[in-house]
């Protein structure tokens, strides 16, 4: 947990796994490059989640733009 | 797209709603990241799921009937059930989708770039372009600089009178 998230008291979403402050994709933190944007700008503080499993079909990816199936987090400060 | 196969669409998009799933609190994401798994292996034919952070302990599953849902769910530790009735597609957005909270004045710090960490003061947003002036607290000599929006984190409102 980083110091800034213990100090606020906001527990971790999900441990082992951070985001992308560009496309917000949630990818494990052992992957150096973002795998949707190439993004290397990443935040292990990350709030909410969109499993998009079927992008086609979904009127939620539709409704927020969302193209490719995958993880995405809401929040990322 | 044909007159028909637009009208389809739209009606799918209005008719969207998504059916909820308790989990015990904090273990959401545990349990819909075991849900997504299982999805794509038993192809249940739902398109999507959600947690919203302000909503502890819900996992929001996109079109799913709920004799399938109930299945899905079964056997997945930290799982409570399902709870009745469903939350039309309207709302969800609604809840995502935050309008911008910072206003002149307020106190913010800085999440992204090289001054992470420093507090400052908004002295100007410009939301067509999506930046934000700020003024650095802690600096020596009063130094404007210019950021996107969502590299600021509000901190402090402005005082009434200030």
């Amino acid at each position: 947990m980083s110091t800034s998230a213990r100090r606020r008291g906001r527990k971790r979403a999900l441990p082992g796994y951070k985001a992308c402050r560009n496309c917000k994709a949630v990818i494990p933190e052992t992957e150096q490059k973002c795998p949707y944007c190439g993004g290397t700008d990443f935040s292990e503080e990350w709030y909410g989640l969109i499993i998009v499993i079927d992008p086609e079909k979904s009127a939620l990816a539709k409704a927020l733009g969302i193209t490719r199936k995958g993880i995405y987090a809401i929040d990322v400060p | 797209m044909s007159e028909k196969e637009e009208k389809k669409t739209t009606t799918a998009s209005e008719e969207s709603y998504f059916l909820i799933v308790r989990t015990v609190g904090g273990q959401e994401y545990n349990v819909a990241l075991i849900m997504k798994t299982r999805i794509e292996n038993k192809n249940l034919g739902i398109p999507s799921l959600i947690i919203l952070p302000q909503l502890k302990g819900l996992i929001f599953v996109e079109r799913g009937l709920p004799h399938v849902v109930q299945n899905l769910i079964s056997g997945i530790k930290h799982c409570r059930g399902m709870l009745r009735g469903k939350v039309p597609l309207s709302e969800i957005v609604k809840a995502i989708s935050r309008p911008v909270e910072i206003h002149v004045g307020d106190i913010v710090e800085i999440v992204s770039g090289p001054f992470r960490g420093y507090k400052g003061k908004v002295m100007d947003i410009d939301s067509e372009s999506g930046t934000v002036t700020i003024e650095i607290m802690d600096a020596a000599s009063p130094m404007p600089i210019t950021l996107r929006i969502k590299d600021v984190r509000l901190l402090e409102r402005k005082r009434e009178g200030e």
